[in-house]
């Protein structure tokens, strides 16, 4: 194989196969051409060494084939300041919830012999793990966007600066709370669906090993955590459609009322259902924190049980505001829309 | 960043815009890449090959210039010229191009046209746009 052949088949390597073997086709003609002229301009036969300089001037393959592509990002300089201020956000918040969850659990039972250092250490392993799926999970979201990026040029386009004062605040769209909001929904789904076992109590068993006790019952997966997920994916796809268009529009606020609904219904039904907390009197006992009589321990259940209930009736009282907030709205931005 | 290197880039950037009007005005008659790299090379304008080729090709998909393959002395060549829509926008280039001259000349020899302050005819020039 020539010289040429081999610079041609390595510019090739690095262009898109659709356009591959019209570019190389291309290439080659062009580098015969200038080696024709070279050979006719010095008065003598093509060799290596006029065939070294011609590839010389041209570039290295990789610069040659990056010279046919348009520029691609995968975070663009338009969306860069905003992905760096999540991203801080996101690991200052990760880094603190790990290290006080991890150093808290490592450290519950110091009389189990559990020395400093491996407490040092499975709270660094712990951190960078979290940070680098963290980071992973920003990074994608913002890929994302800035593949949807078409639609946000098409918003640009038809930008007035005389729609300024009519764009109310309830319209305007926060890039960085949206993607916190998508950020913080993943890694909540991304738990509950793969790492449960996070969400358990961490404790020692007498023979000095790990054992970790289900905060949620069976019947929280079983039941809910299926509607959970549908109601994640569209607040995530609804979100990032959101990001996108920059502002609310009617089919986006109606979308955030049926998720708002359905949410603020599901929090009914697990409401009047079982309990969700798997935490009882047996699994407290397992747990082996010793002299604790009956009556504290049906207590702290009891109270486990009453805060679990608490808090999906906030749930569901936030996202029954919401829901109202949505219509409210939506009915004033028709309002305002009819009077301009 | 150097001096030098940085003396590079600006002069890259200014000759972006200025290559790609240079070409279009220069492919009135079908030309091949190393042909087209010539004639402007002739004319005084040093084109590298690696910028060139593919600037061809990216004013084609712009609808610029159009192309055919053609076989000459058993080697087959890309001829590239000015297609309709190109024709079409050459002139209003070329308007640019003179305008962009006879206001950045005076800014830089700093004698701005009499009555007129440079900076605010750039300044009308802008918002015109």
């Amino acid at each position: 194989m020539s010289l040429v052949d081999l610079y041609v088949k390595e510019v090739g390597q690095h262009l898109p196969a659709a356009s591959r073997e019209d570019i190389e086709k291309e290439i080659r003609t062009l580098i015969e051409d200038t080696l024709d002229d070279e050979a006719g301009t010095l008065g003598r036969p093509i060799d290596r060494e006029m065939t070294v300089d011609v590839l010389k001037r041209l570039g290295s393959p990789q610069k040659m084939a990056a010279r046919y592509l348009p520029e691609r990002y995968l975070i663009g300089p338009r969306l860069f300041p905003q992905y760096l201020t999540v991203l801080k956000i996101v690991l200052a918040v990760v880094s603190i919830v790990v290290v006080i969850g991890l150093a808290v659990a490592t450290g519950i039972s110091p009389d189990r012999g559990v020395s400093f250092v491996e407490m040092f250490r499975s709270v660094v392993t712990g951190l960078i793990e979290a940070v680098f799926q963290a980071a992973a999970i920003v990074t994608i979201v913002f890929a994302v966007l800035e593949y949807a990026q078409p639609n946000i040029k098409l918003t640009e386009e038809r930008w007035d600066p005389l729609t300024l004062r009519a764009q109310t605040d309830s319209e305007r769209v926060s890039l960085v709370g949206g993607a916190l909001t998508v950020l913080f929904t993943l890694i909540f789904a991304l738990v509950l669906n793969f790492y449960p076992e996070w969400m358990s109590i961490w404790h020692f068993n007498d023979n000095g090993e790990w054992l970790h006790t289900p905060l949620l019952a069976e019947v929280f997966f079983r039941n809910y955590l299926p509607f959970l997920n549908v109601l994640w994916a569209a607040e995530i796809v609804k979100e990032i459609v959101l990001m996108a268009r920059g502002r609310w529009i009617p089919s986006l606020r109606w979308a955030d009322v049926a998720i708002n609904l359905a949410t603020a219904v599901l929090a009914a039904i697990m409401l009047t259902g079982p309990a969700i907390i798997a935490i009882d009197a047996v699994s407290f006992n397992d747990m082996g924190w010793g002299s604790v009589d009956a009556s504290t321990v049906q207590a702290l259940t009891n109270g486990l049980q009453i805060a679990a209930r608490i808090t999906i009736g906030i749930i569901m009282g936030v996202s029954l505001i919401e829901m109202g907030k949505g219509l409210y709205r939506i009915v004033e931005e028709r309002r305002m829309l009819a009077a301009a | 960043m150097e001096q030098s290197e940085l003396v590079d880039n600006l002069v890259q950037e200014l000759r972006r815009g200025v290559i790609t009007l240079a070409v279009l005005s220069q492919l009135q008659e079908a030309q091949y890449g190393y042909s087209a790299m010539k004639l402007l090379a002739d004319r005084g304008l040093e084109i590298d090959q690696g910028t060139l080729y593919p600037l061809l090709r990216r004013l084609e998909s712009q609808g610029l210039l159009e192309s055919t393959w053609r076989l000459e002395e058993t080697r087959p060549r890309r001829y590239y010229v000015i297609s309709e829509r190109g024709r079409m926008i050459l002139p209003l280039l070329r308007e640019e191009w003179t305008k962009m001259i006879e206001t950045i000349e005076p800014l830089l020899m700093g004698d701005p046209t009499p009555g007129e302050p440079a900076t605010e005819s750039g300044r009308e020039e802008d918002e015109s746009r």
